[in-house]
């Protein structure tokens, strides 16, 4: 049974009349980089900044390491976040910044500083102050501040965001390295599905508030990738006459559905050899939803 | 708790205003102080001042700021008298507030409470950090504003009798707790509004008696309902500092009574605030 750190039970978030959140039920696996997808106003970050604690929610409740209520203070500590725009003291270098946090979170030693400025690139700022960085510099430091203390459960809200390409693909790296290296779950939430899906292992998508859809990466991909999608009578029979065609990517999903991944120009073909074959097809064609398509069809009113 | 103290330490003595503050301060009183010597030894100047005093004491209410300094006949200072005239002109708490609403909201505005505010076991240790520097903050300026009025009497060539140990502690202590609670108050009031702009208009209008004028006007309306000796002042933190000097021994009791009175008031709300409301 898989071992879940956050769960949310119908979280609601209302602010005046308007409802930012309406009821999500979020169930995060120990160890996953859990991507929140959804477009702008969908209700990401307040959700975050009620799973970070900074926002109480309305209604509903949610479990934090199997923690919740008035338990949910003993696990806090534990949650580390980068919400919106990284919160600096414009007035103090990206080594003072982190500093402060330390001796917050009770963290002794120049060491540990130094190390978490080599991980995000920033090890070379020196005495330079955190108003005088890039956009790029200050999400880098934003991620360092999260990182800090070693947190089991790390909330980022767009962290990608004003990162150059190398950048992003530096972030990228260094979140997968330590969701492996040092089993933190991550929670990160972009409006981009393209960028997530190189290192979310779930996914949950939200749509005005509400949480339209969880599914895994694999799920992901199978709804998404390029394949033949074939209704036919007796699939169990199909999958014969496929192998006897040579293909052997393919997988049958339901009673009567098959997903054919390879030789997609062959529809035609396929369409025949199972005709001949003895099977009833009432539907053969291409799928061709790509990710950003998924997501729009997903989210669409 | 104490990690939070100390990152707060940590940050208050990083602040730029921190430094400028206590620097401007410091230099200025020398100049005002030597300035009050040179005054004080030209009679017709004296004379001007002492007139401009008794038109003032006439006067209903009076906003701005008035810090007296007494000099002894043979022109040397009491070292008290020196010390809390500017304490009682409200010009120590001026500057304690305006420091205090720029570092009790920074976390705020810059959003650096979003890195740590979630992951704090109680909120309300947040307030607490807050008020221990705070604490600190008043000890510091006390301390450099002592030394910068002394010095500035020996620059202007003349000498500090020294009062009573037991009454310099008193008058200390007494003064300190009383701007260590202003302190509070302003701190409080950004936490609950998290406005520094208001923050720092109130902070202006208490030290600069905008407020204490205010008082004076709600007094005349509890006189004419009967209460014959209606004074909101002296039951205020700002009042008391005011008013509490060498003589004042009375009052004591009083006081502080009145300091710990506002000063659980006004933590007590904050935190309440800070632990119902978002931080972000």
């Amino acid at each position: 049974m898989s071992e879940y750190i956050l769960q949310t039970h119908d979280l609601r978030k209302v602010y005046g009349t308007q409802a930012a959140v309406a009821g999500i039920d979020l169930k995060v696996e120990r160890g996953a980089i859990y991507g929140l997808i959804g477009k702008n106003g969908a209700g990401k970050t307040t959700t975050l900044k009620m799973i970070g604690g900074l926002s109480a929610p309305t209604a509903g409740s949610f479990s934090l390491f199997g923690k919740s209520g008035a338990e949910l203070a003993e696990v806090r500590g534990r949650v580390s976040c980068l919400i919106e725009d990284p919160g600096l003291f414009g007035n103090l270098s990206a080594y003072e910044n982190l500093k402060a946090k330390c001796l917050c979170y009770g963290i002794k030693g120049d060491a540990y500083i130094k190390k978490l400025l080599e991980l995000v690139g920033l090890a070379e700022t020196g005495r330079k102050k955190a108003k005088h960085f890039s956009l790029g510099m200050r999400q880098r430091l934003g991620i360092a501040l999260a990182m800090v203390g070693e947190p089991d459960l790390l909330v980022l809200d767009e962290p990608i965001n004003g990162l150059d390409p190398e950048g992003i693909v530096e972030i990228r790296d260094m979140l997968t390295r330590v969701s492996k290296e040092k089993g933190i779950t991550i929670l990160i939430s972009s409006h981009i599905l393209e960028e997530l899906s190189k290192v979310a292992t779930h996914y949950g998508i939200m749509s005005k508030g509400r949480l339209v859809e969880q599914l895994t990466a694999e799920e992901l991909a199978d709804r998404c990738s390029l394949r033949i999608e074939a209704v036919v009578d007796r699939p169990d029979y199909a999958s014969t006459v496929l192998d006897g065609m040579g293909i052997s990517n393919y997988k049958v999903v339901d009673k009567e559905t098959i997903y054919i991944s390879e030789r997609l120009g062959d529809v035609g073909y396929i369409n025949r050899e199972l005709n001949k074959a003895g099977l009833l097809v009432s539907k053969i064609a291409v799928n061709n939803e790509s990710l950003e398509s998924f997501f729009l069809n997903t989210t669409a009113d | 708790m104490l990690n939070i103290i100390r990152m707060e330490l940590y940050r208050m003595v990083r602040m730029k205003s921190f430094w400028v503050i206590l620097i401007l301060v410091s230099v200025m009183n020398i100049i005002t102080v030597a300035l009050n010597d040179a005054i004080m030894d030209d009679p017709e100047l004296q004379q001007a001042i002492e007139a401009a005093d008794s038109e003032k004491d006439n006067a209903v209410a009076n906003i701005g700021m008035s810090i007296t300094m007494k000099q002894n006949e043979d022109g040397s200072y009491c070292f008290l008298e020196t010390i809390t005239s500017a304490a009682k002109g409200m010009l120590v708490a001026l500057f304690i507030g305006i420091f205090t609403v720029i570092f009790a909201t920074a976390d705020f505005n810059t959003g650096y409470i979003k890195n740590y505010g979630g992951a704090v076991k109680h909120r309300w240790h947040m307030v607490c950090a807050k008020a221990t520097a705070v604490i600190v903050y008043t000890v510091v300026f006390f301390v450099m504003f002592i030394v910068s009025t002394t010095l500035g009497v020996y620059i202007g060539g003349h000498k500090i009798v020294m009062d009573p140990a037991g009454k310099i502690v008193e008058v200390l202590c007494i003064q300190g707790l009383l701007h260590v609670v202003f302190g509070w108050i302003i701190m409080s009031i950004c936490l609950i509004i998290r406005n520094n702009l208001i923050s720092m208009i109130i902070t202006c209008c208490v030290s600069l008696h905008v407020f204490a004028a205010l008082y004076e006007l709600a007094d005349k309306g509890l006189k004419k309902l009967g209460w014959k000796d209606a004074s909101i002042l002296k039951y205020t933190v700002s009042g008391r500092i005011m008013e509490y000097g060498i003589d004042s021994k009375k009052i004591l009791g009083s006081t502080i009574v009145v300091a710990v009175a506002f000063a659980a008031v006004f933590l007590m709300s904050s935190s309440l605030f800070v632990t119902k409301k978002d931080l972000v």
